[in-house]
């Protein structure tokens, strides 16, 4: 349904603006919650979500002054996903932390935005409030990265990043698929409290996989789409699959070790039941690269997957 | 012990004043209006008391500090101080009613209904806007009081322990409901409803400033006739009775008055449950009064606890926002046990 909307907003975006009149340096702008006048050329963005914002803002050559990050275990402050994919942090660059989940108003506020981002979980602080600083747009956290790259294109005037992006994605993608035969199956698990909880999609892992020609197994395709739906134990083989994929979150200090204590954990022996860990093709990725809507995260998530397919001990067999 | 009594309009109204609360209730005044400026000279946006008075006046010093003043501190200033007010009282009328000294706005279901009309609003439908939030809070507040009302008062006029013991049965099971949606449903959404069960303030603006001083214009005439009920009611069912007081109507008026104070707090700003329970005891501590000065101390007690919890939470670990419904905890509780060792007291309602 989201796919849907987003779709509906790209012909929406495409289609030029009849009804909204903007004043001298400002321009219309179609995003998820309707169309707002935005400066032509945006300076001082202010991002309210870290991986689905701020990395590809950053991405595409224009650092936010402010951002909402997460906090580590020290008590730092981290944009999260941005390490691994842009290599830009709080520490290392101008930008400013604006607090989490909230953000704070009043820092906000202090840092003069001419424009704020507004993903649409921080729903701790609304529109009405942010657009009392600067014009707000929203965003949908739930696109995929080819939707969420050209919203951020359409906003910034990076079509041309975009298309190169675009084609070095294709390029990937076409080098995965040639090593994927026809029929693989793929399934994405978590281990959770008492059982195996997953989405579908899951995020860009989804995308990739079947754009490289996998097939998800059916329990997954069942899912609604925005649902993490939490499934008993004892439906563990359902998700046995060619490959099995589980992801870890490098930003809270997680480590492969953590993902596999929790299948542990719901299902003790649980390598012994799916057929892929039993044959090593259970493979744990690190979350942040097959979540965030970047095309260098998404091409460092391609090329551990391929690295993966070229393994000739690993694979299926017939 | 030194009263003050006052008979205006030819005696028409008699009011008897215990001198000492007068002074507490005072140094709660001026303790409020100290943490209020304080709250409003703070934040990520510093600003002296020069700049706010000049803000405040239409002179400000910087652009910003305009809308950061008037549309993010000032309301929230004062949110939470009559928020905080709204729950001491609908704690304090609750406990006068059940003579029960655990009472709070839990106990009536006001909390747990709030809560599980919002949190069934975030889980099954996240797209709706949050400007219903409030008044779902709202919806869901006075029906769960009602029902555990027309429950506990549907036999012999609704004994106080039958009422108790409704409460918290329909109020688990609520809970339990809330529960097995924060569960099952989505994880982020999940998160979302907990900031809000944590009670919050950080989002207020004007139209909960002018909900809630509305709310507080038409419930203070019922205040401060309750007072003369409450006194006799403190006193037990028999001596009530005794002193000509209706005991079922006075009891079901005070219990709506009691949940429609709650309500509206909640409906804007969370449940923050820990206020109502213990603003009423902190007050009674502070200074022996009759039952109208004690609601005066509770009031202000309760604005200066949730003033006090916002404005911490607020600057303390900024950016962080640190909920004002777990500080009110935090807080309250050292407070709230000190006094009790330090008073000794073994006074009972």
């Amino acid at each position: 349904m989201r796919r849907i909307s987003l779709a509906v907003l790209a012909i929406c975006a495409a289609t030029p603006s009849l009804a909204l009149e903007c004043g001298d340096g400002m321009r219309a702008f179609t995003h998820m919650t309707g169309e707002t006048c935005i400066p032509e050329n945006p300076q001082r963005i202010v991002s309210l979500g870290s991986k689905n914002v701020t990395v590809p803002l950053i991405e595409l050559g224009h650092a936010p002054v402010g951002s909402q990050g997460s906090l580590r275990e020290d008590g730092t402050a981290t944009i999260r996903a941005s390490a691994v994919s842009t290599g830009v942090e709080f520490d290392n660059s101008d930008i400013t932390f604006v607090g989490d989940y909230p953000v704070d108003l009043e820092l906000v506020a202090a840092l003069e935005p001419d424009l704020i981002i507004w993903p649409d979980w921080q729903d701790e602080v609304n529109m009405d409030q942010l657009t009392l600083i600067a014009p707000t747009i929203a965003y949908a956290t739930d696109a995929t990265v080819h939707d969420a790259q050209a919203f951020y294109a359409r906003l910034l005037g990076a079509e041309d990043e975009l298309a190169r992006a675009k084609a070095r994605y294709d390029a990937q993608i076409a080098q995965l698929a040639a090593l994927v035969p026809a029929g693989t199956t793929v399934s994405v698990i978590h281990g959770g409290d008492g059982g195996f909880w997953t989405s579908y999609p899951y995020g860009n892992l989804t995308l990739i996989l079947e754009d490289a020609g996998f097939e998800v197994v059916d329990i997954l395709a069942s899912i609604a789409p925005g649902e993490y739906p939490t499934f008993s134990a004892e439906r563990l083989q359902e998700f046995d699959a060619d490959w099995v994929f589980t992801t870890y979150r490098t930003d809270r200090g997680q480590t492969p070790t953590d993902a596999i204590a929790a299948m542990e954990n719901a299902f003790p022996g649980y390598c012994d039941v799916l057929t892929a860990c039993a044959e090593g093709r259970f493979i744990a990725l690190p979350r942040e690269e097959v979540s965030t809507p970047s095309y260098d995260a998404v091409g460092a998530a391609i090329f551990a997957l391929t690295t993966h397919m070229s393994n000739p001990f690993t694979q299926p067999r017939d | 012990m030194s009263v003050l009594v006052l008979s205006p309009w030819n005696g028409r109204i008699s009011l008897r004043l215990h001198r000492h609360a007068l002074v507490v209730a005072a140094l709660l005044l001026v303790a409020l209006i100290g943490v209020s400026v304080a709250s409003l000279m703070s934040g990520s946006y510093p600003l002296s008391l020069r700049g706010v008075w000049q803000t405040l006046t239409g002179n400000p010093p910087e652009e910003i500090a305009q809308t950061v003043l008037w549309e993010f501190r000032f309301p929230r200033t004062i949110v939470s101080a009559v928020a905080g007010a709204l729950f001491g009282l609908s704690g304090a009328i609750l406990q006068y009613v059940t003579r029960n000294p655990l009472a709070d706005p839990s106990l009536v279901g006001v909390s747990q209904g709030a809560g599980l009309a919002v949190v069934s609003a975030i889980v099954l439908f996240p797209e709706m806007n949050l400007v219903w939030r409030p008044l779902l809070a709202f919806a869901g507040a006075l029906i769960v009081a009602a029902l555990i009302q027309s429950i506990a008062m549907q036999r012999t006029g609704g004994a106080t322990m039958r009422f108790i013991l409704t409460g918290i049965g329909v109020a688990a099971f609520i809970a339990a409901i809330t529960n097995t949606m924060l569960t099952y449903g989505d994880i982020d959404q999940a998160q979302a409803a907990l900031g809000w069960l944590a009670g919050s303030i950080h989002a207020v603006g004007w139209p909960e400033v002018w909900s809630l001083t509305l709310c507080l214009a038409i419930l203070t005439p019922g205040l401060i006739w309750s007072a003369r009920y409450l006194s006799a009611l403190r006193l037990g069912p028999e001596v009530s009775i005794g002193l000509g007081v209706p005991i079922r109507a006075a009891r079901i008026g005070m219990i709506t008055l009691s949940v429609a104070l709650a309500a509206f707090a909640v409906a804007a700003v969370g449940p923050l449950g820990f206020v109502g329970l213990v603003a009423p005891h902190l007050a009674r501590r502070l200074a022996y009064s009759g039952v109208g000065q004690h609601l005066l101390l509770t009031a202000l007690t309760g604005a200066l606890m949730v003033g006090l919890a916002d404005f911490i939470g607020r600057i303390a670990f900024a950016p962080v926002q640190i909920p004002a419904g777990i500080l009110t905890a935090i807080l309250g509780v050292p407070v709230f046990l000190l006094l009790i060792l330090k008073t000794q007291s073994t006074r009972q309602l």
